[in-house]
């Protein structure tokens, strides 16, 4: 028998000692990287998705049929609010579990406030040992996992299932992708306003010019009004569901992805199969004008609306898709799947689009749809739900604790009936990120009432519109004379706003 | 080794180089600077004092590129245009030719929705008053003898604005650049 020597010993202690330590910090934080019956968590969002124009919530068209199939074993949210009514808010609070007053990113390419930037959807499970992706389309949700980044493993470049990408400065300059593309492409070469650079910015201008005749030409025949683009990126829907779908095949490790689209924003650029599909001339009643109308014509906003039914029809057949692809893999029996879109789009009372500070149902009412592995029989949930549930909702589906940051709660596993919760959004674009909010709209939605406050605004300095969406879905008539639960929504909406909305230093 | 000795006889005197470096600097740095101003309020509300310094910073180092670049072309219509019409009086020269196009580059920026919009005929048709108004301005400066030597003055005087402020700002902004892209 071999005898151990005093030199043996320390040799022995001095491995040994770091391998215990290791194994002990593994397990005090929860990481088990083999643990096979953790789901993977896949969040899908496409942008301006109004559930109010989906088939899935109602609407007369038939726009959302894929959709329908994938709810049916899935629970679907029917009152699902975003945060605020453009990307910025809506992703934020989707992302960080908070309301724009306590995120602040509610600015036009607002930043989140600094502690969001490390407690986030992303931070929540990559401490829990999941990997994390993302990839957007949309540049304003991008300067935001830009922000997240050090909790995102893998994040890819937006031009990655693009056709081309004109954003030429974050390519070479990937370290500092945030500030550079906010720089030239919100400043030196922007369209839109005066850019900073006098000549780069018109050489600029005849590139795009250039490669969108170019694209244009190439897929005439199949895109008859132009291939989607938006922020420089030209794109179809059908190459980002198939790198989608290459990425999600590649993952093995529990993995948490996002996936962020920009259909059906506009411009309404459908495959030729879907152009002209709606031809049942759909005649939406004129609802009462608002303080905020932009003076569009009813008849511009009619063929609007049906560009965008087209274009979200397509948009629905390429998730039909994935979603076949999902199926087909496997996905659906080890991945928790959410659907739903940052913020909609409004057709009505003289506005067109989401750029603007009324927040009426079509433009912060948005889809969610859960689908846990293994599926459940499709369940509809009426009560009203906040996109800032989402985070915990997921967290508890995968099993893993919430975070006492997170302001949202879990929807999972709460009574149908509790209509205790509030839910709230907001459009905040006009002040500074770390002072009160003065010059804001506020919606707060309880039971079946909504009340909406326009305050500090042009043409709206104190005003309050009151619906009860049970009797008027539509929100055509404004209640002022029911002032006791006018009183009682705006007492509690100037709570929550009393809470949350302080100076930041 | 003849075509290298041929090109740089037609070059124009590097002094007048220099002025006209500066006549495109000063164009395209006030420019962005005025522009910078005209947002920093808005940036205000969301942006950090850090980010608001990088994108300064970018916008300097693209500035100088942008004014090498105008140089480059007017080097280049130096070398192949005949001597007398640009490369003898090249500063002055120069400086019409940057200022006219200056101009021109700004009405287009605040008219960039009619431009887009614009067929090929009415692309053609401000071209022609670009064109116009450089010969003009051509004519005006080489016919004139006070006016160049009044041009001259002030680019001389412009040099002291180029040295001591435009280029030290983006060399610092160079500076900040590598740190961000390597920090």
């Amino acid at each position: 028998m071999t005898r151990t020597t005093r030199r043996d010993f320390t040799k022995l202690v001095s491995l040994g000692l770091p391998l215990a330590a290791w194994q002990a910090q593994n397990l005090e934080a929860g990481i088990d990287s083999k643990s096979p019956q953790r789901p993977h968590v896949l969040i899908l969002v496409f942008d301006t998705l109004s559930a109010s124009h989906m088939s899935l919530y109602g609407y007369p068209r038939k726009t959302t049929p894929n959709l329908e199939r994938f709810a049916r074993g899935a629970t679907t949210y029917e009152a699902h609010y975003a945060g605020g009514n453009f990307t910025t808010p809506g992703t934020a609070s989707l992302l960080t579990g908070a309301l724009p007053w306590s995120h602040r990113a509610f600015n036009h390419a607002g930043r989140l406030s600094t502690p969001f930037a490390n407690r986030n959807i992303f931070s929540a499970f990559r401490e829990a040992g999941y990997r994390t992706l993302a990839y957007t389309h949309n540049m304003l949700a991008c300067y935001l996992l830009y922000q997240c980044r050090r909790n995102i493993d893998q994040l890819l470049d937006p031009g990655a299932f693009c056709l081309y990408d004109g954003n030429l400065a974050p390519r070479f300059l990937s370290r500092d992708a945030d500030t550079v593309t906010r720089a030239f492409e919100d400043f030196l070469l922007q369209r839109g306003e005066i850019p900073g650079s006098l000549f780069f910015s018109l050489v600029d201008r005849v590139r795009m010019r250039a490669l969108r005749s170019r694209e244009i030409k190439k897929h005439l025949r199949d895109y008859p009004r132009g291939v989607p683009e938006l922020f420089k990126l030209t794109f179809r829907l059908e190459d980002a569901i198939e790198g989608i779908k290459q990425t999600i095949g590649r993952i093995s490790a529990p993995t948490f992805a996002y996936f962020h689209l920009l259909p059906p924003h506009e411009p309404y650029r459908p495959h030729r199969d879907f152009v002209g599909i709606f031809q049942d001339r759909l005649r939406i009643a004129p609802k009462p004008p608002s303080p905020f109308s932009a003076g569009v014509d009813a008849r511009e906003l009619q063929n609007l609306r049906t560009q965008y039914d087209e274009f979200l029809t397509y948009t629905d057949a390429h998730i039909g898709r994935l979603m076949d692809f999902l199926e087909a893999s496997g996905r659906f029996d080890d991945t928790i799947i959410v659907f739903t879109s940052d913020h909609g789009q409004l057709f009505e009372r003289g506005i067109h689009g989401h750029v603007t500070e009324v927040l009426y149902d079509p433009i912060i009412r948005v889809p969610l749809i859960i689908r846990t592995p293994g599926g459940t029989a499709g369940q509809r949930v009426s009560r009203p739900t906040s996109c800032i549930d989402v985070l915990p909702t997921v967290l508890q589906l995968a099993g893993l604790k919430i975070p006492e940051w997170c302001e949202g709660s879990s929807l999972h596993g709460q009574l149908e009936t509790d209509d205790s919760n509030a839910v709230f959004a907001m459009e905040a674009k006009q002040n500074p990120k770390d002072a009160p909010l003065k010059r804001a709209s506020f919606m707060i939605r309880k039971g079946n009432h909504k009340l909406v406050c326009y305050r500090g605004l042009q043409g709206a300095e104190e005003t309050y519109e009151l619906y009860d969406l049970r009797n008027d879905p539509e929100e055509r008539e404004a209640r002022t004379a029911d002032r006791g639960t006018l009183t009682e929504l705006r007492a509690e909406l100037e709570l929550e706003i009393g809470k949350h909305d302080r100076v930041r230093t | 080794m003849p075509y290298l000795q041929m090109f740089a006889r037609r070059l124009p005197d590097w002094f007048d180089v220099r002025l006209a470096f500066v006549a495109c600097a000063l164009v395209v740095y006030n420019w962005l600077v005025i522009q910078y101003l005209y947002r920093l309020p808005g940036w205000l509300y969301y942006q950090t004092a850090w980010d608001l310094v990088g994108i300064l910073g970018y916008g300097l180092v693209s500035a100088a590129i942008e004014s090498a670049f105008l140089l480059f072309i007017l080097l280049a219509l130096a070398v192949v245009l005949p001597p007398r019409v640009l490369r003898d009086k090249f500063a002055v020269g120069a400086t019409g030719w940057v200022l006219v196009t200056g101009v021109w580059a700004a009405i287009s920026q605040y008219n960039d929705a009619w431009l887009r919009e614009a067929g090929l005929g009415r692309l053609a048709f401000v071209f022609v008053l670009y064109a116009v108004s450089v010969v003009i301005i051509w004519f005006v400066t080489y016919r004139f003898r006070t006016i160049q030597v009044h041009v001259r003055s002030f680019l001389e005087r412009a040099l002291t604005l180029l040295y001591f402020l435009y280029l030290p700002a983006t060399l610092l902004g160079l500076i900040l650049i590598t740190l961000r892209n390597i920090g």
